[in-house]
């Protein structure tokens, strides 16, 4: 992965992790899959990338996270994470934002 | 909710004691941790995190060691390390051992050649940080009103080389008060060897007024082992007027006294008979500690 790929991913994962869990909880390991998935391989994210944002996250008060005990094979709990009502308003400003900004980057950049 | 999850990793661990991959997962652990320098509280959490990762991706995956589902613990580090602070330059994407520069403990550092980290305040005063650390580099410097570094400068400075107006370093250069190995001010020095404006104490102590130490010099008063001064008093002085307990060299010098007020009144006389007159720090000291 280029550097200039890896400042950009840096640059808006706060919104794509904020965007995600917008329709459901979700824990750790799942936003890493989901991501992957829904962007066929192009965000693989690492648990040293993930978390720090995840911190940051928790620390403004934009999610919170919930401990769940399930009874399966499971040894420890899950984690989950949860948009709090200042977490969903944010996203809801970071998205207006984003498009904002994606649409006049793309026309700078397609002149 | 935190400790909730900790009592459980707690137990957990208690029940795969003779478990070798949970054994390693806490070796892996320890290892990522030992190698990252951020507080308390984010350690713990990167800690939980962590525990609770292995065990989901070793659910999904297999029964795989923790190397294999997390990658190399000195990897995983370097990421935490890289994205817990943005401002993190000149960081390389590869494993390369020799890029961990930021956010590592000492022991990465010996190990790598490299210190640890650079923090500073957001808030600022007169534009200049109030808080800066800085131990990026053996040479850093750090620039702040409390400065903390290798190189150290600022209002208040601590480090291996510091300047400012309170300086505590190895090498101090202070403006009001320098305390270290090698203590130079304006105003008052402590340190192995004390070099001060007013008052200096140290090993060896020199001083525009007033110099305490082993070697004392100074223009007004010295005190010490060896005191050369206008009023000195040690073992061996060298003074127009002072008291020695082994050798004295000067036009007023005599053997020490037990009674200081007797001292005072030799030291306030001898300077009025030669010079007419008795310095106002001279005369302060007299009254204050020769009574």
């Amino acid at each position: 992965m280029s550097k200039i790929a890896a400042q950009l991913k840096k640059g808006v994962l706060e919104i794509i992790i904020l965007s995600l869990l917008k329709k459901n909880r979700m824990y750790g390991y799942e936003i890493i899959q989901a991501l992957e998935e829904i962007s066929d391989g192009y965000y693989t994210l690492k648990e040293g990338s993930l978390y720090p944002v995840l911190y940051r996250l928790e620390d403004k008060g934009y999610i919170t996270n919930e401990i769940v005990y399930e009874e399966s094979k499971r040894a420890i709990p899950r984690k989950y994470y949860t948009l709090t009502k200042e977490g969903k308003q944010m996203t809801e400003e970071f998205i207006i934002e984003w498009e904002r900004f994606s649409e006049v980057t793309n026309r700078i950049i397609s002149r | 909710m935190l400790n909730k999850s900790i009592e459980g990793y707690d137990s957990y661990r208690a029940d795969n004691k003779n478990d070798l991959t949970h054994k390693n997962d806490a070796k892996y652990i320890d290892m990522v941790m030992s190698l990252l320098e951020c507080d308390a509280s984010y350690k713990r959490r990167i800690k939980e995190d962590l525990y609770i990762m292995l065990e989901e991706k070793r659910v999904q995956k297999g029964g795989l060691a923790a190397e294999t589902l997390l990658g190399d613990p000195f990897t995983l580090a370097n990421e935490f390390a890289e994205n817990f602070d943005l401002e993190v330059k000149d960081t390389k994407e590869s494993d390369n051992r020799a890029d961990f520069k930021y956010g590592l403990s000492r022991r990465g550092n010996f190990r790598y050649g490299y210190y640890g980290h650079e923090y500073k305040s957001k808030k600022t005063l007169f534009g200049i940080p109030l808080v800066h650390v800085n131990y990026k580099s053996p040479f850093a410097v750090a620039k702040g009103i409390i400065a903390v570094g290798p190189v150290a400068i600022g209002g208040v400075a601590c480090g291996g080389i510091g300047a400012g107006i309170l300086s505590f370093s190895g090498l101090s250069i202070g403006l009001l008060l320098a305390l270290g190995g090698l203590g130079i001010s304006l105003f008052f020095a402590l340190g192995g060897m004390a070099v001060a404006g007013i008052l200096a104490v140290g090993g060896m102590a020199l001083s525009g007024l007033v110099a305490i130490g082993g070697f004392a010099t100074s223009s007004l008063i010295a005190i010490g082992g060896y005191a050369q001064a206008k009023v000195a008093i040690g073992a061996q002085i060298k003074a127009l007027v002072g008291f020695y307990t082994q050798s004295g060299v000067g036009k007023y010098t005599f053997e020490m006294s037990n009674d200081l007020q007797y001292m005072g009144e030799i030291i306030r006389n001898s300077l009025l008979k030669e010079e007419g007159k008795v310095n106002t720090i001279i005369e302060f000291i007299l009254r204050h500690f020769f009574k």
